[in-house]
């Protein structure tokens, strides 16, 4: 290798003293360090050792010839890359071309002019040091080429027309897991790397690239690895035309699982904010029914008020009138009518109040099947009427809970009379009580504010053989009646669930398989 | 370091044609016949004292070259007649002896062609025989300077470090072939002695086999 | 024939003083004067004498509690018996013949003659204490 600091060093060789004494002379002086050698052999020891830029060669010389000194310093590399003159009295045009043909550069005649031989031997040392520059430039650049192909995060493959791999670089090798030696020289298709086609050739994404020199992207591709892993790549090939003549193909890919990553990281944040969206919206959703109930609520107190003194006073009309003695059959209807037809009234007015009311409650320790029972004994001639079966599965280990006694039969009245009116005769009326263990409040449908996971609960069923409910979201909503006019207020079910409420608890209302409704009251225990 | 003596100087840019001319101006004739003295110092960059110096030499080793020739041609070797002949072309080229010069490239002519009538080549060889005749009474007639003997040396002792250090560096130096250094190494290490003249004078005569048994021969010396 | 009781009956509706008025007279056992105004409600009383006095509690000048609180701050008025019969309960609260709450009587409108009538009985035949 030529180094740039050291002086350019001229090895003069010939077996002559005098020779070499009188071109040592001609040349001495001029910047340029002369070494010496007498004979082939030695030169090329010197040669190997020194790397001259430039060897002056005597080819008369006795065992090897200045001609065979040429072929061995060509033949080795570290010797090969000086520069040779031949220096000789041989002058024919024939030594001039054979020398030429071994490598010389150049071809000076004995006796030789001293001027020619310096101007000669400069001119071709500035070539020798033009062209170590050249060289030196060059390997600069291939190492910026290898430097920017590296410093590329994408992998690239070069595919000849046949999809071999002829070329990889760095980020491939490394994206792949292969070794170089590995990957060239392979069929890409039956490397299994990109979406694992095996070795079919046509099924391969790069076929039609290759074939038809279209270009072929896919934005979702994935990677197979050497140990089989996978990741998500991008990846892209095109041809390349060699005048005009598809010659082969480019494969670059990129490693998008970054990218992928945060896509789903985005999703699920979307996801996460779509839901918050939603229970933002049910939560405004329930605060404009609380304001409307609370607006009913004080208008129902005012119309209470309103309605219950001309109530009162036509109760005592009617009273009064019913004291007049009359044979009149009518009138006597008449005052039975009316008498019915103040009690509505008042019963709806009292819903109301019953509805809008705060009402509290009155906690004492009690034993919820006790309070079903007086329920029940309370509805039992209706049950007898409509002839209706009653079952019963209540558990008796239930135990103790807090609960308002009184508020929580008619609970139980409400919803029994409910089941009855829908079954209208004949049915089933089950009524089941039992303790459970929630695992999952969400997976229950019940609030997971008011219960916990693996918290106990008190359930009650209440089950018809009616013909369920058509509109389950609405029927707690006061005054929704399915109730032909003059049957119930729709005020009922309503007033339950506040009441249930007030106990902390839930109750929900779900069509049965089997039809007809049940309806579920769950209860806090502690 | 040690200023070398004027007859020593290094065939370097340092010396000028004038200084080394001054003390020989006298041991190089204005002409000298069968040579061109002006193309001839030309080449020798006006270094009269080398110019005497291969001189001296071209008259000591090839004063029996003509007989050989002779002798090679008689016996019908004209490879060797070839080998001996261009080896003279050269040498007359180089010292520009002019008409031994173009005698050699006659007879080299005739020698290299097969069809040479044998008649051709006597001939040559007769004009080769005068030039060279020429040549070598003008180069002996140039007398070259006054060199130390080996019996010099011989009694003079150099420190031990010193002499293997120079022992070390003249090996070196033949081994890369850089002859230059050993005037260097030698004027360095020598210094005054016979030691540095001797060195000189194998290096300039490009003697490296001389130098190295010089080499040994100190190092015996060192060592001993 | 046994004295007549006296009842004072107060509420704001003319309609239903007058309406309590003719129901209670219709048994024949009670004499009943009418008052809208329970600002007058003491001075009535003191005019009038009531054995017991029916109450409405929503009125607009002085409502029933305060009238009653009145009464029975008043050393000559604090035995007469006092009944609220009023809009504001409900049958729930109140069964149909009244009930004692925190110390007071309450009845719930509208209410059936015969059991404002058993109501007014049981709190006249109460030994006052």
């Amino acid at each position: 290798m030529v180094h740039a600091d050291r002086p350019e060093q001229v090895l003069l060789v010939d077996d002559n003293a005098t020779n070499l004494q009188v071109l040592y002379q001609t040349l001495s002086g001029r910047g340029y360090r002369l070494l010496v050698a007498r004979n082939g052999r030695q030169a090329l020891e010197i040669a190997q050792k020194s790397e001259p830029a430039l060897i002056l060669l005597d080819i008369m010389m006795p065992d090897i010839d200045g001609f065979e000194t040429c072929r061995r310093l060509k033949q080795d590399p570290r010797t090969r890359g000086s520069a040779v003159i031949f220096l000789s009295a041989l002058d024919d045009t024939g030594n001039k071309v054979k020398g030429m043909q071994l490598g010389a550069v150049d071809y000076i005649a004995k006796p030789f002019d001293p001027d020619e031989v310096i101007v000669r031997v400069e001119i071709h040392l500035k070539i020798h040091r033009l062209e170590a520059q050249l060289a030196r430039r060059n390997r600069q650049l291939e190492a910026d080429n290898q430097h920017i192909l590296a410093a590329m995060n994408e992998g690239i493959f070069g595919l000849d027309i046949d999809g071999t791999v002829v070329f990889v670089n760095p980020a491939a090798v490394c994206m792949t897991g292969c070794s170089e030696q590995e990957l060239l020289g392979r069929p890409v298709h039956a490397l299994g790397l990109f979406g694992g086609f095996g070795a079919c050739v046509q099924a391969h994404p790069f076929y039609s690239c290759l074939k038809e020199g279209r270009i072929c992207h896919n934005e979702d591709g994935e990677l197979t690895r050497r140990d089989g892993t996978r990741f998500a790549v991008e990846y892209n090939c095109s041809p390349i035309f060699e005048d005009r003549t598809l010659s082969g193909a480019v494969v670059v890919f990129k490693d998008i699982s970054e990218r992928k990553q945060a896509e789903r990281q985005l999703k699920r944040a979307y996801t996460e904010l779509e839901k918050a969206h939603r229970e933002l919206r049910d939560a405004q959703m329930r605060l404009i029914q609380a304001a409307k109930l609370e607006s009913v609520g004080r208008l129902a107190a005012g119309v209470a008020h309103e309605v219950k003194n001309p109530l009162a006073v036509i109760q005592l009309g009617v009273d009064f009138l019913a004291g007049v003695e009359s044979d009149d059959g009518v009138v006597s209807e008449v005052i039975r009518d009316m008498e019915e037809a103040v009690e509505r009234a008042d019963s709806v007015v009292k819903g109301l109040l019953d509805f809008s009311r705060e009402s509290t409650l009155t906690l004492r320790p009690g034993d919820i099947n006790q309070v079903i029972d007086h329920a029940l004994h309370l509805v039992d001639h209706e049950l007898i009427q409509h002839n209706i079966r009653l079952e019963k599965q209540l558990d008796e280990g239930i135990g103790i809970i807090d609960l308002d006694s009184n508020k929580l039969q008619q609970v139980f009245i409400n919803v029994f009379m409910n089941a009855i009116q829908a079954m209208g005769r004949d049915g089933v009326l089950t009524v089941k009580s039992r303790v459970e263990r929630i695992e999952n409040p969400d997976r229950a449908g019940l609030d997971r504010e008011r219960f916990s996971a693996g918290e106990p609960v008190v359930q009650v069923e209440v089950l018809d053989t009616g013909c369920g409910i058509a509109e389950e979201s609405m029927v707690f909503d006061p005054f929704y009646t399915t109730k032909p006019t003059g049957q119930g207020t729709g005020l009922g079910l309503s007033v339950t669930r506040k009441i249930i409420d007030l106990h902390k608890g839930m109750i929900d209302i779900r069509n049965r398989e089997e039809g007809g409704a049940a309806v579920r009251i769950t209860l806090k225990m502690g | 370091m040690n200023q070398p003596p004027h007859d020593q100087l290094p065939d370097d840019a340092a010396a000028s044609p004038e200084e080394s001319a001054g003390a020989q101006h006298d041991l190089l004739p204005a002409a000298l016949s069968g040579f061109d003295l002006t193309a001839g110092l030309q080449r020798l960059q006006g270094n009269r004292v080398l110019y005497i110096k291969l001189l001296g030499r071209f008259a000591g080793d090839y004063s029996a070259i003509g007989d050989e020739i002779e002798q090679a041609i008689e016996a019908g070797d004209r490879r060797q007649a070839h080998a001996l002949v261009h080896n003279l072309k050269g040498l007359a080229g180089n010292l520009s002896a002019t008409d031994l010069f173009a005698a050699a490239r006659t007879l080299d002519e005739a020698v290299k062609s097969d069809a040479a009538e044998p008649a051709r080549l006597h001939a040559a060889f007769m004009v080769l025989r005068t030039a060279l005749d020429e040549a070598l009474t003008s180069a002996r007639s140039v007398l070259p300077p006054d060199e130390p003997t080996v019996r010099e040396t011989a009694e003079v002792d150099l420190p031990k470090s010193q002499a293997l250090e120079l022992v070390r560096r003249i090996r070196e130096a033949i081994d890369l072939g850089d002859v230059m250094s050993i005037h260097e190494s030698a004027a360095a290490l020598a210094g005054d002695t016979p030691y540095t003249a001797r060195i000189g004078e194998l290096a300039d005569a490009f003697d490296f086999d001389g130098l190295l048994s010089l080499a040994d021969e100190m190092e015996q010396k060192a060592n001993r | 024939m046994t004295q007549k009781k006296k009842i004072l009956v107060v509420d704001d509706e003319v309609m239903m003083t007058r309406m309590l008025k003719r129901s209670l007279e219709a048994t024949g056992n009670y004499e009943v004067q009418e008052l809208n105004h329970g600002a007058r409600a003491l001075e009535a009383c003191r005019t009038f004498m009531p054995d017991l006095v029916l109450l409405d509690v929503m009125m607009p000048d002085m409502d029933g509690g305060e009238v009653a609180a009145a009464l029975s701050e008043d050393s000559e008025l604090n035995a007469v018996k006092i009944v609220f019969l009023t809009a504001i309960v409900t049958k729930d609260e109140v069964p149909p013949t009244g009930a004692d709450i925190s110390g007071r009587t309450f009845l719930a409108k509208p209410v059936k003659t015969a059991d404002l009538v058993a109501c007014i009985e049981a709190q006249l035949n109460r030994q006052a204490f």
